[in-house]
């Protein structure tokens, strides 16, 4: 998957768990759980929601590699 | 007391949240609206949520008058149940991994039964009701703004992940307005998990009329001293607040202790 693609993936993700956020407002840089305010049911939802997406699973282990938007867009870009 | 707490004592319907209807006969949560308006909208929405905020400060005053509360806190070591949750985790596709709360969950509602000084109602009348079942209240905080409180039903006789997938579902229901009224009647003893959200610890102020609040905090991992050597833990601060008319800080100690003895053996939850 190119960064572009793993980018659209992490924004449709987003806006599928948290449709309040506003995309073109939120910097790649930010924090999914203090920024983007996702509990841990929400983060579940979304790497579920991108794994249905784009068949890349992340394992639990990974999880600390993916808490911001852009370690997600890199980590799929890489995986995908 | 939390602003979400606040939202959620809030979340009656109105009329039913009336300061007039609040001060009688304690009553049942009430079922919530979807959700709080976003204020500022129109003016009928500002007029709702003022109105709510009016009942819920002649709820939370009355909790306050009349519940002698007292406050305990403890550090629950979560070293096994994290590494027995991982190693699970790692064996399963996302859609059935476990979260740290659904365990918190199901220990918090194992030890109410074990407890049950924490888990009931009281009256003026009749004094404390236990109950036999364990309805675990839990606050779900919406996306747009308020909170709500739906029970997961007899949570203590739940597998764990039969419980996760009833969490689950409550709280995607919650957040899309789709809660039924039975869900949102009679829980038995409440439980906020602003942890979730990163705060360290969190001391409610008891719904009547339950007789406790569970508060669970962040789950950190922090510098740990054991027979005499440091490490490092995964922990989380649970704090209890409940009421003096029922229990002591005894039992109510017995309470917290009981969830950490719990989560020792993750794999028996």
């Amino acid at each position: 998957m190119n960064e572009q693609d793993a980018r659209s993936a992490v924004q449709a993700a987003i806006g599928k768990v948290a449709p309040d956020v506003d995309l073109a407002e939120v910097d790649e840089d930010a924090r999914l759980r203090q920024d983007l305010e996702l509990d841990s049911l929400d983060f579940l939802r979304l790497i579920e929601t991108i794994d249905t997406a784009t068949g890349v699973d992340i394992p639990e282990r990974d999880y600390p590699a993916v808490a911001t938007v852009k370690g997600l867009i890199e980590y799929l870009a890489s995986r995908g | 007391m939390t602003v979400a707490d606040v939202q959620q004592a809030a979340g009656g319907r109105p009329e039913a949240a009336a300061p007039a209807a609040v001060v009688s006969p304690p009553p049942p949560p009430e079922q919530p609206p979807p959700a709080a308006p976003p204020a500022g909208k129109t003016a009928e929405a500002r007029e709702r949520v003022a109105s709510l905020r009016r009942a819920v400060g002649a709820l939370m005053s009355r909790s306050k008058k009349t519940i002698p509360h007292y406050y305990l806190s403890t550090t629950l070591d979560l070293r096994a149940a994290v590494a027995w949750m991982q190693s699970v985790n790692a064996q399963r596709p996302v859609a059935s991994r476990l979260v740290a709360s659904a365990l918190l969950l199901k220990a918090a509602a194992l030890a109410a039964r074990d407890v049950p000084e924490v888990n009931g109602f009281y009256d003026d009348d009749g004094g404390f009701r236990p109950s036999a079942s364990v309805h675990l209240g839990v606050a779900v905080s919406l996306r747009q703004g308020g909170i709500v409180a739906p029970a997961l039903h007899d949570a203590d006789t739940l597998a764990v992940d039969v419980l996760m997938e009833q969490l689950r579902d409550l709280v995607s229901r919650a957040r899309a307005g789709r809660l039924q009224r039975a869900e949102m009647a009679d829980p038995t003893i409440t439980v906020t998990n602003l942890g979730d959200l990163g705060v360290d610890s969190v001391f409610g102020v008891i719904y009547p009329p339950q007789v406790a609040m569970l508060g669970l905090g962040r789950v950190v991992e922090q510098p740990w001293a054991h027979d005499g050597m440091l490490g490092v833990r995964p922990a989380v601060t649970a704090t209890l607040s409940a009421d003096h008319r029922v229990s002591d800080g005894l039992r109510g100690g017995r309470y917290l202790t009981r969830i950490d003895e719990l989560l020792q053996k993750p794999e028996e939850l």
